[in-house]
């Protein structure tokens, strides 16, 4: 837990050089395409204050960091705070549904398959994920909304607000996700079932759904609450597509944006704060393995 | 005989009150581009104008049936005999969104605004050109100078980049201004959620509307949400469902399923401005031979792409501009028909002949061209089809993708052999950022330097008299095209799908949207 600290310093020594390790210069950058003046090339220098040294640039730009001072965007001139807490809650509501639509179907799924191993069920099953991890999330939410919101006028199409649009932008992340969860469970599952204790458990006369719920489910689920761990960090960080695709606001968007007009400080913001959401989640499954795992949380307790 | 007219007026009443659009409603627009800013001085996005043109007028207007300047806010004006100052007259009462009066001043401190360094470049600053200050005669009457003479700036301040806003909120609002701007138009900014949507809501004081709209007074529609659809399908979608009830810039290959939708309508516009361009690159072998850039128009089938690209939806271009800008003149048609044949036969004269693999050879050297075309630049499909074209007839196009912005920087540095670019603009003189020395830093891209060229834009760019101007800019696009500076392929167009109870939407004469006169017909 500790090395989250080294890393986001890392990752704020990386995300302060993105304009100075890039070629060319950055201000030509943003004004290229536009008939600027010279005039206005030197105010947008004076602007970034390009010129004073690297390490008082980098210590200015920690000391704002800390305080939640990106700075303002070039393009809309507001506070580059303001712009990242417009699209994080949009993308948070996403992230969380998706993860909750992934794990109830992925954990269903691989559960299913564990259980009827080497049966259809389970070759079915993982029929099932196969097509859900190889379907394009771009192709799928279209496919969805036109099944829907066109055909059967069940769900609006785009936008934010209220569970009736979050259903099918989350369905699609879900669906893709809950692949690799399936299959991660029904193999940890399958693993777990192999051990002693299950065979004593079921010697004591456990139905086989019993045992593999009481006894198995629980061990089988630590690897893969790493896996929700790195989904979870990847979604915060914004779906672009999904959010093109349903128009939702979210900071894929506003990351992809930013990159393209070459928005500097709203850049820096966006990756210091994704990389914030990573560490943090891996925070969260690190803390999950204690309460899982009770060998672990006694081995913490007897070293400490 | 009396009484029967009388009986015939009578009936005939409610079908004139039936005509007699209804106010109020609210309409969604998908949009397709998201907004940067919403401030007119900041902006270089047709979105954003897309937009300002709702909450904003402007001094003259241009009509967009026959291309010509008349009066907005300002009734009459004055050029001066040296092109170098224009005297306004503005019309009285008119008042911005926040109550301040409209007048001299306030288009003063507008223009003034304009030169402030405000962060990132807009367009405003070229549109106003070598602006010297503005001079209050008195509140009605302001006068325009130019540090040299400016033809085209009629046509620029019919732009909404140059649309006059309340002082008075430039000073109070500071930074906020970019984000609620206040100006005179039909439509107030409610508020802004971006990369969400923009709301806009009636302003009940309108009553200066242009004499090419279709009544006076205020809007009829009290309130429009402005919505950002970037997905094309999506906003194919959401104007079937009618979550929207306008979409603009539907996929080409979505218009003929939606045509036989019977609660829609599909309204389409060509915008003034230059079409689907090419340019080789004149300074770099081998298109600086003008042989290979005249074989490679004439090879060509520019049907061909409308047919596959556009799904019909356009046609072939007839000039380096397109039929609503003034001054287009017809000459690609009859100077570059599709003849593969002739192509062949003038790089067979030139040199050029055939080596083992079809492409031709001459000196040892192939005939090869590098075209660096943008990412989502719009050429991508056409991209391939010229290269096919291209080989027929013995050229080989390599084609490598480039970010916009990397694109640019190889112009400057000449790498390219073909560019791509095209532009929404009212004016002929676009043809000066696509071919004038000058403009080599910025754009340019056939790299065109040639004192004939130059001095034809120049002399068009400060004659104030329409008539002789518009000459000089005809034989300008002969000259450019018979020179093969730019190769114009498919006419720009404009496609956007309307349910069919939304009636009074018009384009303006760069086919952007102009909500003033739409009302629901329910």
């Amino acid at each position: 837990m500790l090395l989250s600290v080294p890393v986001v310093v890392g990752v704020s020594v990386v995300v302060f050089s993105i304009i100075h390790v890039l070629p060319g210069d950055p201000v030509l950058a943003i004004l290229s395409g536009a008939n600027a003046t010279p005039e206005q090339e030197r105010a947008l220098r004076a602007q970034l204050r390009l010129d004073d040294p690297l390490v008082v640039q980098y210590v200015r730009f920690l000391g704002r960091a800390l305080v939640g001072d990106f700075g303002r965007s070039i393009f809309s001139g507001r506070p580059v705070i303001e712009e990242i807490g417009d699209q994080l809650p949009s993308t948070l509501e996403l992230a969380g549904t998706a993860i909750v639509i992934a794990v109830v179907v992925g954990v269903a799924l691989g559960l299913l398959a564990a259980v009827r191993h080497d049966t259809w069920i389970d070759r079915a099953a993982m029929l099932v994920a196969l097509g859900g991890v190889s379907m394009p999330s771009f192709w799928l939410g279209l496919l969805l909304i036109l099944i829907f919101s066109l055909q059967l006028g069940w769900l609006p199409a785009t936008g934010q607000g209220g569970l009736s649009r979050l259903i099918l932008p989350a369905a699609t992340i879900g669906l893709n996700y809950s692949a690799v969860i399936a299959r991660l469970v029904r193999s940890s599952l399958l693993d777990v079932l192999n051990n002693n204790y299950i065979s004593t458990a079921r010697a004591k006369g456990l139905s086989e759904w019993g045992v593999t719920l009481k006894h198995a489910l629980g061990n089988a689920l630590i690897p893969v609450t790493t896996i929700i761990g790195v989904q979870l960090g990847n979604l915060l960080a914004g779906t672009i597509i999904v959010e093109t695709v349903f128009s939702r606001r979210g900071m894929g968007r506003l990351a992809v944006t930013a990159v393209l007009d070459k928005d500097y400080p709203l850049i820096q913001g966006v990756v210091l704060v994704s990389a914030l959401g990573y560490v943090l989640t891996n925070l969260l499954v690190d803390v999950s393995y204690s309460a899982l795992d009770p060998r672990i949380r006694h081995r913490d307790v007897a070293e400490a | 005989m009396t009484t029967t007219v009388a009986i015939l007026l009578l009936l005939l009443t409610p079908l004139v009150a039936h005509a007699q659009p209804k106010p109020g409603g609210t309409i969604v627009f998908a949009a397709r581009q998201d907004i940067d800013t919403l401030d007119p001085h900041i902006t270089n996005r047709a979105a954003t104008r897309k937009i300002l043109i709702q909450f904003t007028d402007t001094l003259t207007v241009i009509n967009p049936k026959d291309g010509k300047v008349g009066p907005g806010l300002a009734e009459s004006w004055d050029v001066a005999r040296d092109g170098k100052s224009y005297t306004f007259k503005l019309r009285k009462s008119v008042k911005f969104h926040d109550g301040t009066v409209f007048d001299a001043a306030a288009v003063k401190a507008t223009f003034d605004r304009i030169q402030e360094p405000l962060g990132a470049p807009g367009v405003a600053r070229a549109f106003l050109g070598p602006y010297d200050g503005a001079d209050v005669i008195d509140a009605q009457t302001v006068r325009i100078r130019f540090k040299q003479p400016y033809a085209p700036f009629l046509r620029m301040v019919a732009l909404s980049p140059l649309a006059p806003v309340s002082p008075t909120a430039v000073q109070k609002m500071g930074q906020d201004f970019s984000r609620r701007p206040v100006g005179t138009g039909p439509f107030m900014v409610k508020e802004w959620v971006p990369k969400s949507h923009v709301t806009l809501v009636r302003n009940p004081d309108y009553a200066w509307p242009p004499a090419s709209a279709a009544h006076r007074g205020p809007a009829y529609l009290e309130e429009i949400t402005w919505r950002f659809v970037p997905e094309a399908t999506t906003r194919t979608a959401v104007l079937q469902t009618g979550e929207a009830n306008v979409a603009e810039d539907l996929s080409y290959a979505d218009v003929a399923a939606l045509e036989r939708n019977p609660d829609l309508r599909i309204l389409r516009g060509v915008p003034a401005g230059t079409p689907w361009t090419i340019f080789p690159n004149v300074q770099r072998f081998p298109t600086n031979d003008p042989a290979v850039r005249r074989a490679l128009h004439y090879a060509i089938n520019k049907d061909a792409i409308v047919k596959v690209v556009f799904h019909g939806q356009s046609h072939a271009s007839g000039s380096l501009i397109q039929p609503p800008t003034p001054g287009y003149v017809a000459v690609a048609k009859e100077l570059f028909p599709y003849d593969p044949g002739r192509a062949r036969k003038i790089l067979d004269d030139a040199g050029w002949k055939p080596g083992s693999d079809g492409i031709r050879v001459k000196d040892g050297k192939r005939l090869e061209i590098l075209w660096i075309f943008g990412t989502n630049n719009g050429y991508e499909e056409m991209a391939p089809l010229v290269q096919g074209m291209a080989r027929e007839v013995g050229i080989d196009v390599q084609l490598r993708e480039q970010p916009r912005v990397q694109m640019y920087e190889a112009w400057r540095k000449g790498e390219h052999g073909i560019g791509e670019l095209n532009w929404w603009f009212p004016d002929p003189s676009i043809l000066a950022t696509n071919f004038h020395t000058s403009r080599l830093q910025a754009f340019n891209p056939p790299r065109l330097s040639d004192p004939e060229v130059d001095k034809l834009l120049d002399q068009a760019g400060m004659a104030v008299e329409e008539g002789p101007r518009m000459e000089l800019y005809k034989k300008a696009q002969r000259v450019l095209l018979e020179m093969g500076a730019g190769i114009p392929l498919v006419d720009q167009v404009t496609v956007v799908g309307v349910r069919k109870d939304v009636a009074g939407y018009a384009f303006n004469v760069v086919t952007f949207p102009v909500l003033y006169d739409v009302s629901l017909t329910r």
